[in-house]
């Protein structure tokens, strides 16, 4: 019982505490769940590999897992909801503020240079695991081995820059032509 | 093209069901890969495209909006969606819509998953998966860009916060607090300038 407790303690104050997605989570988890001995970092390491493989926000999957691991299937609701619940309470509160600040010209002028910010922390998270990829396939063969990756990766955003087929066929379909590339 | 004023639509149609935001959100949390940024064409495909909640403009407007809220970005996009098109209501089952896909899938291979990481058709999997995801990234921040417009001043921007984030291994909340300040500070220096010149 005490347990759930400290579960949803540890995920409130993550959710709470990080400002700028699920990547500048992962230290943070990683820390709370060695601090109280719920994970190992192996497990730890393990549990990303599995959130990446799936769908889903990659810190709401390790919260599941964790929460999975120490106390069961309450154990995983609790963890969930405990690391969605302050984003819950800010965006009701922001809510509260933007009727009154929607038109104001600040407003704007911040959305218009989020705008760009956004675009390029989207690109580093692209560029960052394009990095890892190409790095890891060049440990595994040199350089004939990086002409999959990077024909799949250049293939898929131009597929989403065009825009006409769903983002989920380009994402499937550049998966399943990786796969079938890397068995020839 | 958006309004050069910047303000949030809200959405065209009539106000959606709960029932109807909760699936729309469960197909997206469904095929989530590479976490909440590539959640912005997921979302442009079903929310704007097919159901036409939002226009284009008020989801890239809300999706800027979640980077300054604490928490999974993800999560942020679905609360505020859905409180725009249905208030707390919205809020609750936009999220839980978002996130229960992945929730069962995880609680189902969590019984197994210690077999299963032992397969290497898993890594393959992962493997295979990880340079499309990279191609949907590199993809939705280049239609941002496109979208609003190719100035140089934008383009710069993208490119510099990409650059630094990735030389110096930069925290995301410094450009996004620094987005922020520069708004506040562009607004005040602003408000300033026309008394200045009406003055005699």
């Amino acid at each position: 019982m005490i347990v759930l407790f400290e579960l949803a303690y540890a995920f409130a104050k993550i959710g709470l505490l990080t400002l700028g997605g699920g990547m500048v989570m992962l230290p943070l988890i990683r820390r709370e769940m060695l601090a109280h001995a719920w994970l190992s970092e192996v497990q730890f390491i393990e549990i990303l590999g599995l959130s990446e493989a799936t769908p889903g926000p990659l810190a709401m999957n390790c919260a599941t897992l964790v929460g999975w691991r120490v106390a069961g299937w309450p154990g995983a609701v609790i963890a969930t909801l405990s690391l969605a619940f302050p984003s819950f309470v800010c965006v009701m509160l922001f809510g509260m503020v933007w009727r009154r600040f929607q038109h104001h010209p600040g407003m704007s002028r911040i959305l218009a240079l989020l705008r760009p910010v956004m675009a390029g922390l989207i690109a580093a998270v692209a560029l960052r695991l394009c990095r890892v990829v190409l790095g890891m396939e060049f440990e595994a063969g040199g350089w004939p081995q990086l002409v999959h990756p990077l024909l799949v990766a250049v293939a898929v955003a131009a597929v989403v820059v065009h825009g006409r087929v769903s983002p989920v066929l380009a994402l499937l379909g550049g998966a399943l032509a990786g796969a079938g590339l890397s068995l020839l | 093209m958006r309004d050069p004023v910047g303000h949030l639509p809200t959405g065209e149609g009539p106000s959606p069901r709960l029932a109807a935001l909760f699936a729309s959100f469960a197909r997206v949390g469904g095929v989530l890969f590479g976490g909440g940024y590539a959640m912005l064409p997921l979302l442009e495909c079903e929310v704007v495209g097919r159901r036409r909640w939002l226009t284009p403009a008020a989801m890239t407007d809300l999706f800027a909006l979640a980077q300054v809220i604490p928490g999974v970005i993800a999560v942020n996009v679905a609360l505020l969606a859905g409180q725009r098109l249905r208030g707390w209501r919205g809020a609750v089952a936009a999220v839980l819509g978002v996130i229960t896909a992945p929730f069962v899938v995880m609680l189902l291979l969590a019984g197994v998953y210690d077999a299963l990481l032992r397969h290497a058709w898993m890594a393959r999997v992962v493997a295979g998966l990880r340079p499309a995801v990279a191609g949907l990234l590199l993809g939705t921040a280049i239609r941002l860009v496109l979208r609003n417009g190719c100035r140089a001043g934008l383009w710069a921007i993208c490119v510099g916060v990409a650059g630094l984030t990735l030389l110096l291994d930069l925290n995301p909340v410094w450009p996004i607090l620094a987005a922020v300040a520069a708004g506040l500070a562009g607004q005040w220096i602003g408000a300033r300038r026309p008394r200045r010149e009406a003055a005699p």
